[in-house]
């Protein structure tokens, strides 16, 4: 998709990162300029190989030249390479890169096309611009964190999926596709910018709805849903937990059947969804009575051969092993200098190419400079980029 | 210049997904035509109303135009598919194979249209074992391990409260067919692009993919945290916090004394073993909560703010339980625009969450409020060729509304 297109990973820790490696599994040709301690993430949580998982996560997908941008030698080599490139996207704390005069303003004077893209925690403006954050932080701060959480309490954190990470990155990609999407018609780049904050509002948009509706918070509701009834886990007979969720008004009577509940089914207190959100206090006591009585593996298939929503409660292992997403290839595993190590795959599959998007494991640091190098000083030829 | 000016979506999903997608692609420019059925968007029936209008379905479908159709007659399907000739982007979330029994699959209409996008967002994608399994944003979070972040181990489960499935999936298809109209200038070819929800949350679980796979030891963030307590924080007299001493050996040291003594625990620091570890015994993570019952008492008589402030002041972090109110009401949301305003011709002003994104020299603009079901059913048929008689007739017999 984005074969040609050059971009820069200026960035560090998981946020910036990742977002460059989803654009080199989209087909972009991804350098990464590393610091001279490696990144804080190298040396950082879950440990392989001497060097940290998520490090070897946020890397795949990615050519790799160490470069120390506080030395004038280095920022030199640094502007010619991104002579060479469409995308540089960094996410420091707010006036890092202007502090090594690698901010917009200079990298666009190497080139005047760059899309340069800038993520903060709180956004470019306003009074928190210059407040660093990060994923945990940020789940509480943006009101993330307070929607999770059994019934009553104040709100959860997640632990350590970096869900709001993920989810600002995915949100650079979307900037930087419109940015190239523009550049392609006006020839022009620009700097795009974007936060952690502004990325989990926006996630939060449904929820959030409940407010302008309301005017009063919307709370954390265990497993439950506040507009589908049901839509929650139950416990089983064997202390497992299933989830059942009748998200349209047809599975109502297929679960009624399938339970053999026909009186559920006339009773008019749960004929349609709202009914049943009105009445969600008498009917959740019947569904449990009922689901408490067989093991979660019986429920499971046979909702499912009755057509309704239904789902186990997964940990990593029952994953990894999850037919569905071996035949998907959804797990690759790759050799890295760290030892073998597993990645999950891009999840969307494009009719054209056809074949699926490849994973391949991040690379030792500085391992492409002759290359690089190379390729600038014009041995190896000129980007292809430019598109 | 907006990036998809000019770009026409024709959306015929529903629910979160693909109108979340389309609703995004429509504030990056697109003209977005939003297929209903005669009934309107299952969403327009849930959650709170403004004036009898879903506040869930308005949150996902601004600037866009609304035409309800009814699929299950032949009728209704000609009128998709002569909407599709002049499509650039398909979305729809029947499931696999639906839109081919109906004859508005991707290879019917791409026939006529080999430029057209097509996008089908569906929760298990259309390929291996479950492929024709129903499943909604709650089974995604469990089966793609979400819950298992999330509450005591052992414990009730606990989801994750925001729609991430469904939001994320929708931010999945947008980069899906960003990518393919970015390649659809040099190549001049449309495509199916094939969205799960399933295998959209997996990816997005990668972290901890790796970190189980074969680490060092059985530690770190990624490792613990399946088998971490709840971390709800610290209990003060209004919200509740989570703080922790400053990263740096001598300035935690220095930190956690002041810490204790500004909030009343001076005692702790009799004992030697506490003033040498406490300072890693609270924040996030097992030590923390197990030290936990001897510091909250402490804190229970100051605000959450008065507490963030010690906590600072002597240099460490901390961050609040906000709830939506709060956040909403900070200066900041305002300074970066994501709180807007919008006239919806029934509900009146309404509020919205803004957009994300900041394209400094070509600044993205929402282009309307959400529509009302069928708003622009004549406007959309007039553009396909159909006169004032024959939409009344199609209206006659509830194949349009």
């Amino acid at each position: 998709m984005l074969n040609g297109v050059r971009v820069i990973d200026a960035g560090g820790w998981g946020v910036g990162p990742i977002a460059c490696c989803l654009l080199g599994a989209l087909g972009a040709d991804v350098i990464r300029f590393e610091p001279p301690k490696l990144d804080g993430l190298y040396h950082a949580g879950t440990m392989q190989g001497g060097a940290g998982t998520a490090y070897i996560t946020a890397h795949f997908n990615e050519r790799n030249i160490v470069l120390d941008l506080k030395k004038e030698e280095d920022r030199e080599i640094a502007l010619k390479i991104v002579a060479t490139a469409d995308v540089i996207i960094e996410n420091h704390p707010p006036g890092t890169m202007t502090k090594l005069k690698f901010d917009y303003e200079n990298v666009s004077k190497a080139n005047p096309n760059i899309i340069y893209c800038a993520s903060s925690s709180y956004g470019a403006t306003g009074p928190l611009a210059n407040s660093p954050s990060n994923d945990p932080l940020m789940q509480l701060a943006s009101g993330f964190a307070s929607l999770n959480g059994p019934p009553g309490s104040q709100g959860e954190m997640f632990r350590y999926v970096a869900s709001v990470d993920f989810t600002t990155s995915l949100n650079i990609v979307q900037a930087v596709l419109l940015a190239l999407m523009t550049r392609q018609a006006t020839g022009r780049g620009q700097k795009v910018e974007m936060s952690q904050l502004e990325a989990t509002l926006a996630l939060e948009t449904t929820r959030i709805s409940e407010y302008f509706a309301t005017g009063e918070s919307p709370v954390p509701m265990g497993t439950a849903n506040p507009n589908i009834v049901p839509s929650q886990s139950f416990r089983t007979y064997d202390n497992k937990y299933i989830n059942v969720s009748i998200y349209r008004e047809e599975y109502w009577s297929m679960l009624c059947k399938a339970l053999a509940l026909a009186d559920l089914e006339k009773d008019p207190r749960f004929a349609t969804n709202a009914d049943r959100v009105k009445h969600r206090e008498e009917l959740i006591p019947i569904l449990e009575e009922k689901f408490a009585v067989e093991p979660a593996r019986w429920w499971i298939i046979l909702l499912r051969r009755n057509g309704v929503p239904v789902g186990p409660i997964n940990t990593v292992d029952e994953i990894y092993n999850d037919p569905h997403i071996r035949e998907n290839k959804m797990i690759v595993k790759c050799n890295t200098m760290w030892g073998p190590a597993l990645f999950s795959n891009f999840p969307l599959k494009f009719s054209d190419p056809p074949q699926p998007i490849k994973i391949t494991g991040p690379v030792k640091p500085d391992k492409n400079r002759k290359e690089i190098l190379a390729e600038i000083s014009g041995k190896a030829g000129k980007s292809k980029g430019k598109r | 210049m907006t990036p998809l000016k000019g770009i026409k979506v024709l959306d015929l999903s529903q629910e979160i997904s693909g109108p979340f997608c389309s609703m995004q692609l429509s504030d990056s420019g697109a003209e977005v035509v939003k297929v209903e059925p005669i009934d309107g968007d299952w969403t327009r029936k849930l959650g709170e109303k403004i004036k009898g209008e879903s506040s869930l379905f308005m949150a996902l479908n601004r600037g866009k135009k609304s035409i309800a159709l009814n699929l299950q007659e032949e009728r209704g399907r000609e009128i998709v598919r002569k909407l599709a000739k002049k499509a650039d982007v398909l979305i729809e979330d029947f499931g696999p194979n639906k839109a081919d029994e109906m004859g508005i699959g991707y290879a019917r209409l791409s026939k006529d249209n080999p430029k057209l996008i097509y996008c089908a967002i569906s929760p298990f994608g259309t390929v291996g074992p479950y492929a024709d399994y129903a499943a909604s944003e709650l089974e995604i979070q469990g089966m793609a391990g979400y819950q298992w972040f999330l509450g005591e181990t052992g414990g009730e489960p606990v989801r994750l409260g925001v729609d991430m499935v469904g939001t994320t999936s929708g931010i999945w298809s947008f980069i899906g067919i960003l990518s393919a109209l970015f390649n659809r200038k040099p190549s001049g070819k449309g495509q199916k692009i094939d969205s799960s929800q399933f295998l959209n949350m997996i990816m997005m679980y990668s972290y901890i993919i790796t970190a189980h796979y074969n680490p060092d030891l059985p530690g770190g963030w990624h490792f613990t945290g399946p088998f971490d307590h709840q971390e709800n924080g610290y209990k003060t007299q209004d919200r509740a916090l989570m703080f922790g001493m400053p990263i740096d050996a001598e300035k935690a040291q220095k930190g956690w004394e002041e810490f204790c003594r500004k909030v009343g625990l001076d005692a702790l620091l009799e004992d030697p073993y506490f003033k040498e570890k406490g300072m890693k015994m609270v924040g996030i993570g097992r030590d923390a909560q197990e030290f936990k019952p001897v510091i909250e008492p402490a804190l229970e008589s100051k605000t959450a703010a008065e507490i963030k402030a010690i906590v600072e002041g002597v240099g460490g972090y901390s961050a609040v339980f906000k709830t939506v109110e709060d956040i909403l009401g900070e200066p900041q949301v305002a300074a970066v625009n994501m709180v807007q305003e919008l006239d919806h011709p029934v509900a009146g002003r309404i509020q919205t969450i803004g957009i994300p994104w900041k394209l400094k020299d070509t600044p993205l603009k929402m282009q309307g409020p959400p529509p009302t079901l069928g708003q622009h059913t004549e406007e959309i048929l007039e553009t396909i060729g159909y006169d004032t008689k024959e939409i009344s007739a199609l209206k006659g017999s509830k194949v349009v509304a």
